[in-house]
């Protein structure tokens, strides 16, 4: 359980650019056996939403939010035993960033969801060019294609990568996602067939179970 | 002395040289003039005539008027300024209001920057020791699977020799004691018959998994000719064809040319495709191999007019122990290898394997081999062998007849003469050859002596695997030398004995005419 006292301890360490204090708070957590979609939700997914709240009002520096961010990537590595050991379907999701996005680990955050539910998930990190997403649907075949925005500045590299893919892949399932979409670009769903934004984490589980069966 | 000009100085600095962000505005916040850095920053061409100082923040709607800003003064305000990159970077500016200009410093906060670095350095080492520790793991875990294959050969091979006992064992009690058994017993005894040759034939696909993950699969390259090879397997697979009343035609398009391959592993491949279409093809369809050349290479096609495959299901053909939603249509069973040892083999020969199939339709399963022999692929090369085959002498066969790869299999009667030669033979070989052949079943008779007594498993297996697909094929009965358990029976001490049993054989062979196929250690 994320007590009110555990998170705000943890997001001052994350402030202070303190992986050794995250870390332990992490681990002390999943020695509790704590559901990794809490600890994913309500540790990972709030304090960096905070994290950059606090950025886009000036309050911590670009060097502090990559420092947390960093740190977050890293615990990550602590949790991915338990994710990738666990019985898998053979559903598969390839996640990828647009290309110019330097933010990655909302997305990888998603594909390790995917993984969480029983699909085999695939990730492309920051800064993906489309021919690289390209062959990796080619190779995998995925059942969804799953592409990360996070700053708003990056829609124009969104909108040609989702035509470049469906200019391949007609059928394929798209979605988006992302703190990009905050600002905008929900349009993009009025042009394109089987594609849809999401908004959480939460929201995507639901969505990955109604995909499973 | 003249007093430098301090001024002067520090004003040229901070313009061409210093990495800090110096900007002259009015007092709207139109930019005026930037110094060096800002230009090199955000990119000199990002700078247009009465820009306006927000114009070069990243602003998420929250960002205070330029008044606002100027009123707060000398005290450190953080505020992004958009790269050349377009990336944001974080500067504390600080303003200066004067002579109805307003003058703002940008500066990086060298503390901070050092403490990311410092962790950047801690996070690059961190990770490169989990890359060393991963490639580690993953160094160990190629090895447990080596180890697991030599497992599974071991287990599969040792269970091999026992299997072959029970089902000829359970062959020969039905039908000598078909008399004094009743029908339950009777079915009892089919059933351990027809499970017995189901493991058999899972135990041979596992060896043969297991040699071909190992990297261990032997390719004996010869010439090969790929009709008769085809004629051959589509008459081999007649019998079946016309239980299940189907149709299995062999089309030759092109004269095709003989190709360098292994022809006991094509023919197994072959045998896999023909039998398989046949199993999951309903009465009154045809199944037809066709041959074709194409630019450089041979495409052998086995089509069917069965169910077809669901496209969604295509991927998972050729992985192990994966089934698809497509049931056989007389129940036979599969061991979920087959397909997964032909892609290999296919692959070993430098070939691709592929399925077209439309659900309702049928399936065509094709595959090729290179025309032109490749500089890798050269006669009998022995690929990803670990280690030299070292038992290829295989005891108490004569000399002449002694082969240094894998022997190639004949066909026809059984020379009586050849076993003669032998110093010695299985005393049950004798019995049982004499008592099955009294069923009038055909037979196939393995001459190979234990080569496990020298650890020869591939040998051993190379040789058997045919034997065991043909003997089935015929449903023939196949005797085994080399089991552990047969009795050694030294030829000069038991002269009489086997002079005896060879004349009771040839007796029978005289009288029955039943055609042996038997399979010969030697050249011819």
């Amino acid at each position: 359980m994320i007590t009110e006292d555990i998170y705000s301890k943890y997001l001052e360490m994350l402030l202070q650019g303190s992986k050794k204090e995250c870390t332990k708070i992490t681990q002390d957590l999943l020695s509790q056996e704590i559901e990794i979609h809490d600890l994913y939700v309500h540790l990972f997914q709030a304090s960096m939403y905070e994290v950059g709240k606090l950025w886009e009002e000036n309050r911590i520096s670009v060097a502090v939010e990559h420092m947390a961010t960093a740190i977050t990537e890293g615990l990550l590595h602590l949790v991915y035993p338990q994710i990738f050991a666990a019985e898998h379907t053979d559903k598969k999701a390839v996640i990828s960033c647009v290309p110019n996005e330097y933010h990655q680990l909302g997305a990888k955050m998603v594909a390790d969801i995917f993984e969480l539910n029983a699909w085999n998930s695939y990730f492309l990190g920051a800064n993906t060019p489309s021919s690289e997403l390209i062959r990796m649907i080619d190779e995998k075949k995925p059942d969804i294609l799953g592409l990360s925005m996070s700053l708003f500045f990056s829609l124009p590299h969104l909108t040609s990568m989702v035509e470049e893919v469906r200019s391949h892949y007609h059928d394929l399932e798209i979605v988006l996602g992302g703190q990009g979409f905050l600002w905008g670009g929900h349009d993009i769903v009025k042009k394109h067939n089987r594609l849809q934004i999401i908004g959480d984490l939460k929201t995507l589980e639901s969505y990955i179970h109604t995909r499973t069966s | 002395m003249k007093k430098p000009d301090t001024d002067k100085s520090v004003y040229g600095y901070l313009y061409h040289e210093a990495a800090i962000i110096m900007l002259q505005l009015d007092k709207d916040g139109t930019v005026l003039d930037a110094n060096k850095f800002l230009l090199d920053f955000i990119g000199k061409d990002n700078l247009t005539p009465n820009q306006k100082f927000h114009d070069l923040l990243v602003d998420f709607g929250n960002l205070p008027s330029f008044s606002e800003l100027v009123q707060g003064g000398q005290s450190a305000r953080l505020l992004n300024v958009t790269s050349h990159r377009g990336l944001p970077q974080s500067f504390y500016f600080t303003f200066y209001e004067e002579d109805g200009y307003v003058l703002a410093f940008g500066q990086l906060d060298q503390l901070e920057i050092e403490a990311v670095r410092n962790n950047l350095v801690d996070a690059n080492a961190e990770i490169n020791n989990l890359a060393r520790d991963l490639q580690k793991k993953n160094a160990e875990l190629e090895q447990l699977n080596k180890l697991k294959n030599q497992f599974l050969g071991i287990a599969a091979h040792d269970l091999r020799n026992p299997l072959g006992i029970i089902l000829n064992y359970s062959m020969f009690v039905a039908d000598q004691a078909k008399e004094v058994l009743n029908e339950k017993q009777v079915k009892f005894l089919k059933r351990i018959k027809d499970s017995s040759y189901y493991m058999l034939k899972l135990v041979n696909d596992f060896l043969d998994v297991s040699k071909i993950e190992s990297g261990k699969l032997e390719l004996q390259l010869e010439p090969c000719n790929m009709h008769a090879l085809i004629e051959q397997n589509v008459s081999l697979n007649q019998v079946f064809a016309e239980e299940k009343q189907i149709k299995l035609v062999f089309k030759s398009k092109q004269h095709i040319q003989e190709v360098m391959a292994d022809n006991s592993k094509i023919e197994q491949v072959l045998n896999n495709l023909i039998s398989n279409a046949l199993k999951y093809s309903f009465p009154d369809t045809t199944v037809e191999v066709a041959i074709t050349r194409q630019e450089n290479k041979m495409v052998i096609s086995v089509q069917d007019e069965g169910q077809g495959i669901p496209e969604s299901e295509l991927a998972k053909l050729f992985k192990p122990f994966q089934t698809t939603s497509v049931k056989s249509t007389a129940k036979e069973k599969s061991t979920g290898l087959g397909l997964l040892i032909c892609k290999n083999i296919v692959k070993g020969h430098q070939g691709t394997i592929w399925v077209e199939s439309e659900e309702g339709k049928g399936s065509k399963f094709c595959f090729s081999l290179p025309l032109a022999e490749p500089d890798n692929l050269q006669k009998n090369q022995i690929h990803d062998m670990v280690t030299p085959d070292k038992h290829q002498t295989v005891q108490n066969i004569p000399e002449e007849n002694m082969e240094k790869s894998s022997p190639p299999l004949s066909s026809g009667i059984l020379d009586l003469e050849e076993i003669k030669k032998y110093q010695s033979i299985g005393i049950d070989f004798l019995h049982n050859l004499i008592d099955m052949y009294m069923q009038e079943s055909p037979l196939l008779i393995n001459d190979i002596k234990d080569a496990s007594e020298k650890g020869d498993y591939e040998k051993m297996h190379s040789t058997t695997q045919l034997l065991n697909s043909t003997s089935v094929k015929l449903g023939a009965v196949q005797l085994g030398f080399h089991c552990d358990n047969i009795l050694k029976l030294d030829v000069q001490k038991n002269q009489q004995f086997i002079q005896e049993s060879i004349v009771k054989l040839e007796s029978l062979f005289l009288e029955t005419k039943k055609a042996l196929l038997a399979v010969k250690n030697s050249k011819d």
